[in-house]
């Protein structure tokens, strides 16, 4: 709530903090800086410079800084109580945040700063207000935080991934043998935004030999008969993501498509019943390879998954050297992918992990993946 | 007219690099890689880690290291032969790159990077690598390379910033006084797509006393009321180049005191674009707007008073005081004005381009400052 002083995410991170002994963590990143100080300042993506920062001490007073023009923003949301602004391109938010680590007396402490965030430019900027300090990353203090999620936060997720899947279902039935990918791709844009989304944050797509190119954008051309095509698609749902892949087969099915997809189906099943609570992440993925060499389809994936939230990858990955176990309501993207003979097949559906074992957010009626078909 | 050629950009960038004794420039942001590799690498924004670098030396060639995922994309689309891949997880694009920097004996030279881009552990990372070298801060030589548009970027931003505007107006005529302020968002979002828009950048939408937020997200809660105002600053991206308009929307029963002030702003406002021509210097049109303000008696608490736009945001010229270069032929930008009276915001941007002897609105041929106005329903 605002200027209350108070947050259930600050008190579970400084559970972490403890762990990790840092006195202070700073967040600048948008989706660190929205999570912890509830605060959305939109522009921190679009105009990178203009930092925010929410500055929070193992036992000191929080402070936030933002730009001024965010000012109203910031009052109406942040929980925060000290608020400090400053004047872009007359002012440094670096020299701000030094203020408050000083006033705090944090200078001589353990600091963590999104070193993966941080810009080298801002980053020497510190340094050279603060030669004698050290600064250390504390990506993973945040990351180990964020990847376990909140109830509202699974909602939210869920809901995202319902309408994303259910705006490509929608527009499947619409379009036909000869419609344009991006006729295609629109009216599943739309209906994105009618169910609730505020952002295409991707939607790749491609058709044919299209197909083999993983960011491939639509283009105006028809989608051919007797071919397949594949989607990578996700938007923004009140600030959280969905990320869902599909493959389509258009017109009359292609019987080499068909049974490499069949194929690609039982690994990809295999991998998301892997999610088990307490397995190691990269069992996932190695599930996920010896299934592949069984149905005889090529496996050249570096992961098999990523968590899911306010940004498209968090923790968990599911990659072959993360073996930190599964917890109960991590959620996460699980997905799989093979390329035969020029041509790429995908997949990607969100997963809960339980104590009853994986639930798969994207189809709560039942799990039965399958290709569509445009006719 | 600038070279479009291939690899021509690249080019644009040697005289700057060569008064500054730089003898690489290594683009790491999604816009400069897009601009100078000519491929675009949609991960490069959601998924930051995952770097993609253009490395352009002064006297050799040229070298593109993406991610392994990416190879399809790049292989079919950029100009340059030397394209190297790392595998996500495995290996660091930081490492290939300091690779890159010794087989072209760059080690000890001169070395320009984004570092308002570069993240600190990759930057750290950098430096171990090549101890011997001097990294300085180039993102001037890209903003400035970038801030002369070609014919083609003028065409799209002209179509960007045009139906955007469309878009808007479109939505007021279907909207009604007691409708949310997400109906008119989402009317005008999904008009932006049947324009051609694939995403849109930012929306902006705020009525009444949210209005004064800057960035004030539009609410499916909040109706639109009778006598009220709306702050609209919007922007999507078309094949990569951005749109930014900003509006007041009057609603339903004319209000006298919003109509007043926006005429107010909108004074300042064709004022200040009548300033704008080659020549022109940002601080002076800074300073111009602000003496207009004063004569219109409305507040004035701006920092820039418009920005280039391109495949970025905000690019050059800046309309800051601490800007003094002058405006040149082909610069495309925003000039945009607000002003904040008694809790509620008022608003107006829209695209310019400096043409040979003065300028022209592109987003509206025929400018027209009236404020758009949600009609009431007359029973």
């Amino acid at each position: 709530m605002k200027d209350s002083g108070v947050s259930l995410r600050y008190d579970k991170l400084k559970q972490e903090m403890k762990k990790q002994n840092f006195d202070v963590v700073i967040a600048i990143s948008p989706e660190n800086v929205l999570y912890f100080s509830e605060t959305y300042i939109q522009t921190q993506k679009s105009i990178r410079d203009r930092l925010a920062i929410a500055v929070l001490p193992l036992e000191q007073d929080p402070a936030m800084i933002a730009c001024v023009i965010e000012e109203p923003t910031v009052e109406n949301e942040c929980w925060i109580k000290d608020r400090r602004y400053y004047f872009e391109f007359r002012e440094s938010p670096i020299q701000f945040l030094v203020d408050v680590l000083t006033e705090r007396g944090l200078l001589n402490k353990r600091i963590g700063i999104e070193m993966d965030y941080l810009s080298a430019a801002y980053y020497r900027e510190l340094m050279q207000r603060l030669p004698n300090v050290k600064i250390e990353s504390c990506l993973h203090t945040f990351n180990v935080v964020r990847s376990i999620k909140e109830e509202r936060e699974i909602e939210i997720l869920q809901h995202a991934a319902l309408v994303t899947r259910d705006a490509y279902t929608e527009a499947i039935s619409e379009v036909g043998v000869g419609s344009l990918e991006t006729d295609f791709s629109k009216r599943i844009a739309k209906k994105m935004i009618d169910g609730g989304c505020t952002s295409i944050e991707f939607l790749v797509m491609g058709t044919g030999d299209r197909s083999i190119l993983v960011h491939g954008l639509p283009e105006n051309l028809p989608m051919a008969n007797h071919t397949h095509g594949r989607i990578d698609f996700g938007g923004l749902f009140d600030h959280y993501n969905s990320d869902v892949a599909r493959t389509f087969i258009i017109g009359e099915p292609n019987a080499k498509h068909v049974d490499v997809f069949d194929r690609m189906m039982e690994v990809y099943v295999a991998a998301v019943e892997a999610c088990q609570l307490g397995a190691p992440a990269n069992s996932v993925y190695f599930t996920a390879k010896a299934m592949s060499e069984k149905m005889g389809l090529p496996f050249n994936r570096v992961h098999s998954g990523h968590g899911l939230g306010l940004s498209v990858h968090e923790y968990p990955m599911l990659a072959p050297g993360n073996e930190t176990p599964l917890e109960e309501n991590m959620v996460m993207c699980v997905e799989h992918a093979v390329h035969v003979d020029g041509f790429r097949y995908h997949i990607e559906d969100l997963v809960r992990i339980t104590p009853h074992g994986p639930v798969v957010l994207s189809a709560p009626e039942g799990f039965h993946p399958t290709y569509q078909i445009i006719k | 007219m600038l070279d479009e050629t291939r690899g021509a950009r690249y080019e644009r960038c040697k005289p700057y690099m060569e008064q500054q004794g730089l003898d690489v420039l290594v683009a790491i942001s999604p816009e400069n890689v897009l601009y100078f590799a000519e491929t675009y690498i949609q991960t490069q924004t959601s998924i930051r880690e995952r770097l993609a670098i253009t490395v352009m030396p002064l006297a050799s060639e040229p070298a593109i290291i993406a991610c392994k995922i990416e190879e399809p994309t790049v292989e079919a689309e950029t100009w340059i032969s030397d394209r190297r891949y790392f595998v996500e997880l495995q290996c660091s694009p930081i490492a290939m790159l300091a690779d890159v920097i010794k087989e072209k004996h760059l080690e000890n030279r001169r070395i320009g990077i984004e570092l308002n881009y570069l993240m600190a552990t990759y930057y750290q990372e950098l430096i171990t690598l090549l101890p011997n070298a001097e990294f300085v801060q180039c993102a001037r030589i890209f903003d400035q390379v970038r801030a002369i548009k070609e014919l083609r970027e003028i065409k799209q931003l002209s179509y960007a910033g045009l139906n955007t505007v469309r878009a808007m107006e479109a939505a007021v005529r279907m909207s009604r006084v007691g409708d949310s302020e997400n109906d008119l968002a989402v009317r005008i979002i999904k008009n932006m797509f049947d324009n051609g828009c694939q995403a849109i950048e930012f929306m902006c939408l705020g009525s009444g006393r949210r209005s004064e937020m800057a960035h004030c997200s539009p609410s499916p809660d909040v109706r639109l009321e009778d006598g009220s105002v709306i702050h609209i600053d919007y922007g999507g991206r078309f094949n990569h180049y951005n749109s930014d308009i900003a509006r007041g929307i009057l609603i339903g029963k004319p209000n006298e005191k919003h109509l007043d002030v926006y005429k107010r702003l909108t004074n300042c406002y064709v004022r200040g674009i009548e300033q704008l021509r080659p020549g022109a210097r940002a601080c002076d049109i800074y300073q111009f707007t602000k003496e207009q303000f004063e004569k219109e008696k409305i507040p004035f608490t701006m920092s820039l008073v418009g920005h280039g736009l391109g495949i970025g945001v905000h690019e050059l010229p800046m309309l800051v005081p601490s800007e003094t270069k002058g405006l040149e032929e082909d610069m495309m930008l925003c000039y945009e004005l607000r002003t904040i009276v008694d809790g509620h915001r008022y608003h107006i941007e829209d695209l310019i381009h400096i043409t040979e002897k003065g300028c022209e609105v592109l987003s509206q041929p025929k400018l027209d400052t009236t404020m758009p106005w949600i009609q009431p329903d007359l029973f």
